[in-house]
């Protein structure tokens, strides 16, 4: 209620600032500030949501505006239209520059992002016969009613009122999780079969379009364009913004984009110090507040919340538990009886054979113990069987269907499961919104779908989240699904990632060493969590170094050691084999 | 294990209460350990028990939360790991983790650089009689040895930091026996000579017939302390890797 | 087309030593400063106002120049690097290093002026052409620097370090290694050649406070050429950029230049993304 209220007035407010205005030299800023929030808002989804660097945003801004100019200009085509072709130019020469860098460790992306800022200055100086040089080219105005100060202002408005919208969308449905999953945690992003690669590269094709946007309104309020508008100091402003304002959030960097868009024309014989203020505010708020201040209060907020801080055990609810797992997925039917196996698999490391022809077999609705001496290779089983690491040979398949080839997201996707040593959480989303990440491989929604806030994506979303916190309320976590990730106990972020594993629908779910840190009493707990993940029907990999654990909990155990399995066969009996208790206790 | 039980000796190292966390998980609450001069410590327990972040702590790789150490009468608690390396308390990681594009004789050299910021080459000698195949590559990048080969580098470059302390952890890790026997051997003849051992091991047998005295950890704990000899065959051991716990 | 080649040389010269100075803060703390060109464009300026305001001899030109690199080498490594290495996140010092970098670009500006100023000549000359000092410091210098460097890491104890800490940081501090010290040491060291690539290359780039953004981007792409961590890719890469932008500018014209350099780098990312000589894995996703 106060929510909408305060969003009516905010929009209010907006669409009327021209009559309180008065001066138009302050609705002229009042435009420019939301021409650069036509472009920030988007580039925040790259930059503070996806956590990906690119710094020659202002040349995507500089084609934008002489696209529009040339088109709707020298060419005389529809204002309209020539805007948004300058959008789609931007869009390809986003996807241009991501194809061969994305894939690449960020510095290599925020230098190749740098060189295209300075080309395209470069270039519009040079090809004169287009850009008219440094004489700059005269901006076409949109016709009526959007050729006034006031009809301008209101188109922008509308334009970045839209654009708000899109984005908001896109970070309140399962794709922002995504975006921030991938920025946080590469690892547990992959691990529910995000496409990092392909995330990163739409994310930057539709910042592009709309920082072309932003360029063709850029143009016309200010009526005419040179290239020495587009330096790559510019590209500054943005990320101080971004920055200010924190990521993860879709209108904390309005605040930053006003005050920088203001701050010059207000303060005229200062703007010389400019970009080196803005440098100095970049380096303070990175190296004292690293979130920026939308984390900052976000954070303060949730501890504030959480107060008073005490010791919570996490109890689950086995029943809840049982149901929620087998209302989520038809165990019973589904793919009955095909096993996960790996066949004689090998991984070397330099000179070092880490796992040496090993077969295993995982079989739905079992409990299956991976144990071994330090360094005995389980965890490099476990790696080659959830496709992190390739393998020098041997074969992983899922039932007759080859996987050995394929990285971690399609065999997520084909619905093996897993969880890490020291578990790997989103730190910044909440309990329940990392549990619904494990929602990601039923989305269908695509990206722009999505913006728009369509059916589709409303209903998954409902879906995924039901699931979600069925599950969380059925492991424990039922009371802390707003809490932020990073500020739960050890264990609760121990179940939280079996939770997480769970609402993926898995039929294989591999844990790695899941008892770590865990006392006495919470291996107990855990022990019957995984009875029932086993009861339902799905097919449990344990690697764990708690062997009375395993021998207690598991239908049948492997034991390596030297990358070789020494020992096969139901618990008691390989507990009871000589070499494994030699190999334990090194005779 | 010594036929003669040794006269008490002066304590070099003492871990007091000690308190390690990783973010919010607390892997170690309250370790306490003593290292006397010239004996042959062996620490115990299963993987995750904390062993490697008690060692890690105390050479003060990373910080920690509570809790006191002294080496050799001084308190190390907050010193660097430079100057703890200068004392003579001088830590062997696990997983033979030394300097791959530098050659052999480079890593020996890197052993020695916290005394001798120039290098001791005068020490060489010393470590190629003990590990003639050192010799052998002495110009071979350490990348290219094969793992046992590496472990031994490793180990080399911790003696030649002349240790009053030498701190083994998980030598054994993914070698065959024969490579694991040689360097505890090496470790007990270090002994004999008046270095203290303390040595983190998995393969429990083979570290307590080597050791004076034990510890058990568990759960960042330490549970238990005997005389090695007392532990080989017990019934704690064998609860302690295979099942039950230690009350 | 000798002087294109000489030209093309003596860029490389430059780039390639702009390359070498990644190289060196690269070793010790994994981080490829976005401040790295602006060495150069700081030791350039800082030469320039002592010979040509102060009207003080040259070498003392040359010695303001080499302290005021290392004291903004030192001063990036404390300011921009030391707190945000132990984060390890790349996000942080990607931005960090471009503040400072930035600041660093705008006081040089406020200060000295926006205007490019010719630099001083080092040697008496009589003649111009392919023989003409501004092409063969840039290019002696940048042999020199690379072997210096090269005997650097092989014959001393400090270079050994250096090595060690960049193949594993955790495991040279064990060794006793003051590991804050030494990546301190590698931003002067890396400050001071940086400064020295400024006063060799002066009289090519001239005196210009914008210089260091642009440079900074081409020592990347030679460094991505050449394969970070080779000192020899670092030269070869260099070259080849510079050999490029030579020709490009003679036969297309100057304002090419940068179109040219990053298309070449977009073809090594797609072909080649370790570089040349490089055996580092670059894929971390």
């Amino acid at each position: 209620m106060i929510r909408s209220i305060t969003l009516a007035l905010g929009i209010a407010l907006v669409a009327g600032l021209p009559f309180i205005a008065g001066n138009l030299y302050y609705l002229h800023i009042a435009t420019m500030i939301g021409v650069y929030w036509v472009l920030i808002a988007t580039l925040n989804l790259l930059v503070g949501f996806t956590g990906t660097l690119s710094v020659g945003h202002v040349g995507l801004l500089a084609v934008g505006a002489y696209a529009f100019c040339i088109l709707a200009g020298t060419f005389g085509w529809n204002p309209y239209l020539a805007l948004l072709a300058g959008g789609v130019i931007c869009a390809l020469l986003g996807l241009l520059l991501g194809l061969p860098s994305l894939r690449l460790p960020g510095f290599y992306f925020a230098m190749l992002t740098l060189a295209f800022g300075l080309i395209v200055s470069e270039l519009a100086l040079a090809e004169q016969w287009l850009t008219n040089g440094s004489v700059g080219l005269q901006a076409p105005e949109f016709p009526a009613p959007f050729n006034t100060p006031h009809g301008l202002y209101w188109l922008v408005v509308g334009i970045g009122g839209f654009i708000t919208w899109m984005t908001w969308n896109l970070a309140r449905f399962m794709w922002g999780r995504a975006m921030v999953a991938l920025r946080d945690s590469t690892v547990a992003a992959q691990s529910v079969a995000v496409p990092i690669y392909r995330t990163k590269l739409i994310v930057f094709v539709f910042s592009g379009f709309s920082a072309g946007l932003a360029g063709g309104l850029y143009a016309t309020s200010q009526s005419y364009i040179t290239p020495d508008a587009f330096v790559v100091n510019v590209g500054i402003y943005f990320f101080v913004a971004i920055i200010i304002g924190g990521r993860g959030l879709i209108l904390g960097p309005f605040v930053g984009a006003a005050v920088l868009a203001a701050l010059p024309a207000l303060v005229g014989p200062l703007a010389k110090y400019g970009t080196f203020f803005y440098g100095l505010v970049l380096l303070v708020v990175v190296l004292v507040i690293p979130g920026g201040f939308g984390e900052l209060i976000g954070g303060l907020a949730a501890r504030l919340r959480q107060a008073p801080h005490k010791h919570t055990s996490v109890v689950p609810d086995l029943e809840k538990l049982r149901h929620a797992i087998t209302h989520a997925h038809d165990y019973g039917n589904a793919r009955a009886g095909v096993a996960l196996e790996a066949e004689k698999v090998t991984r070397r490391f330099g000179g070092l054979v880490a796992v040496d022809a090993v077969s295993l077999e995982l079989r739905p609705g079992e409990v299956h113990g991976l144990i071994g001496p330090n360094g005995s290779g389980k965890t490099t089983l476990l790696n080659l069987i959830s496709g992190y690491y390739s393998v020098d040979g041997g074969a992983i398949r899922l039932g007759t269907r080859e996987l050995t080839g394929t990285g971690v997201q399609p065999r997520a996707r084909l619905g093996i499961a897993r969880t890490f040593q020291t578990p790997k959480l989103v730190r910044a989303l909440s309990v329940l919104d990392n549990a619904m990440l494990g929602g990601w491989p039923d989305v269908r929604s695509g990206f722009m779908e999505t913006a728009f806030a369509g059916p589709r994506p409303r209903r998954e979303e409902r879906e995924i989240r039901a699931r979600a916190r069925a599950m969380l309320e059925g492991i424990g976590l039922g009371d802390v699904l707003g809490r932020r990730a990073e500020v739960l106990e050890h264990t609760a972020q121990r179940f939280l990632e079996i939770a997480r594993a769970l609402t993926m629908r898995p039929d294989f779910i591999l844990l790695d060493e899941p008892a770590g840190g865990l006392t006495t009493a919470e291996i107990a707990t855990l022990g019957d969590i995984i009875g029932v993940i086993r009861d339902a029907g799905i097919g449990v990999l344990l690697v764990e170094h708690h062997t009375d654990f395993v021998f207690r909990t598991c239908d049948r155990v492997t034991t390596l050691n030297l990358g070789r399995i020494i020992a096969h066969g139901l618990p008691k009996d390989v507990s009871r084999d000589p070499e494994v208790v030699r190999v334990y206790l090194g005779a | 294990m010594n036929a003669f039980p040794p006269a008490p000796r002066e304590t070099l190292l003492e871990i007091e209460d000690l308190h390690v966390a990783y973010g919010r998980a607390v892997v170690v609450h309250g370790a306490a350990l003593r290292v006397r001069a010239g004996e042959f410590v062996t620490l115990l327990g299963r993987n995750g028990a904390g062993k490697s972040t008690t060692l890690h702590a105390m050479s003060g790789l990373i910080g920690k939360r509570a809790g006191r150490v002294r080496f050799a009468g001084q308190d190390i608690t907050q010193s660097s790991p430079r100057d703890i390396v200068r004392a003579g308390l001088v830590q062997v990681l696990e997983g033979h983790r030394v300097f791959g594009p530098l050659s052999v004789e480079d890593n020996l050299l890197i052993g020695t650089y916290a005394r001798t910021p120039r290098g001791d080459r005068a020490r060489l000698d010393g470590i190629y009689a003990l590990f003639p195949e050192m010799a052998e590559r002495r110009r071979q990048p350490a990348s290219r040895l094969s793992g046992g080969q590496q472990q031994i580098l490793a180990v080399a470059q911790g003696i030649i930091a002349q240790p009053r302390l030498l701190v083994l952890d998980e030598p054994s890790g993914g070698l065959a026996p024969l490579v694991v026997d040689r360097i505890l051997d090496v470790a007990a003849s270090l002994c004999r000579d008046g270095v203290a051992i303390l040595l983190v091991e998995q393969l429990v047998e083979k570290a307590l017939a080597r050791a004076d005295t034990c510890y058990l950890m568990e759960t960042g704990r330490v549970v238990h302390e005997a005389p090695a000899a007392d532990l080989l065959g017990s019934d704690i051991l064998h609860a302690t890797y295979l099942g039950g716990h230690v009350t | 087309m000798l002087l294109v080649i000489v030209n093309g040389l003596a860029l490389g010269g430059l780039y390639g030593m702009t390359a070498l100075v990644y190289n060196v803060m690269y070793s010790t703390s994994k981080v490829l400063s976005f401040g790295t060109g602006q060495f150069a464009m700081v030791g350039g300026i800082v030469t320039a106002f002592v010979v040509l305001n102060l009207h003080l001899p040259l070498l003392i030109g040359l010695a303001a120049c080499l302290v005021a690199g290392g004291l903004f080498g030192w001063a990036s490594e404390w300011i921009a690097v030391r707190r945000i290495v132990a984060a390890s996140d790349e996000h942080l010092w990607v931005l960090s290093t471009l503040a400072l970098s930035t600041m660093v670009q705008e006081a040089m500006g406020l200060w000295w002026g926006t205007d490019p100023t010719p630099f001083p000549r080092l040697i008496r000359q009589e003649f111009a052409g392919a023989w003409d000092q501004k092409f063969w410091f840039p290019i002696v210098f940048s042999v020199v620097m690379a072997v210096g460097l090269e005997l650097f890491y092989r014959r001393t104890m400090t270079g050994k370090v250096f090595i060690a800490m960049s193949e594993d940081s955790f495991a040279a501090r064990a060794r006793g290694v003051a590991t804050d010290r030494m990546r301190s040491l590698s931003y002067v060291i890396a400050g001071v050649l940086g400064a020295l690539s400024g006063f060799a290359a002066g009289q090519l780039t001239f005196a210009d406070f914008s210089l260091g953004i642009g440079l900074g981007l081409s020592g990347f792409i030679a460094l991505a050429l050449g394969g970070i961590g080779s000192s020899l890719g670092a030269l070869v890469g260099g070259v080849m950029l510079g050999m490029m932008i030579a020709f490009t500018d003679h036969y297309f014209g100057a304002e090419y230049q940068k179109t040219i350099a990053i298309g070449l780098l977009v073809l090594l990312l797609v072909v080649r993304p370790q570089g040349l000589f490089g055996t580092n894995r670059v894929r971390h996703v």
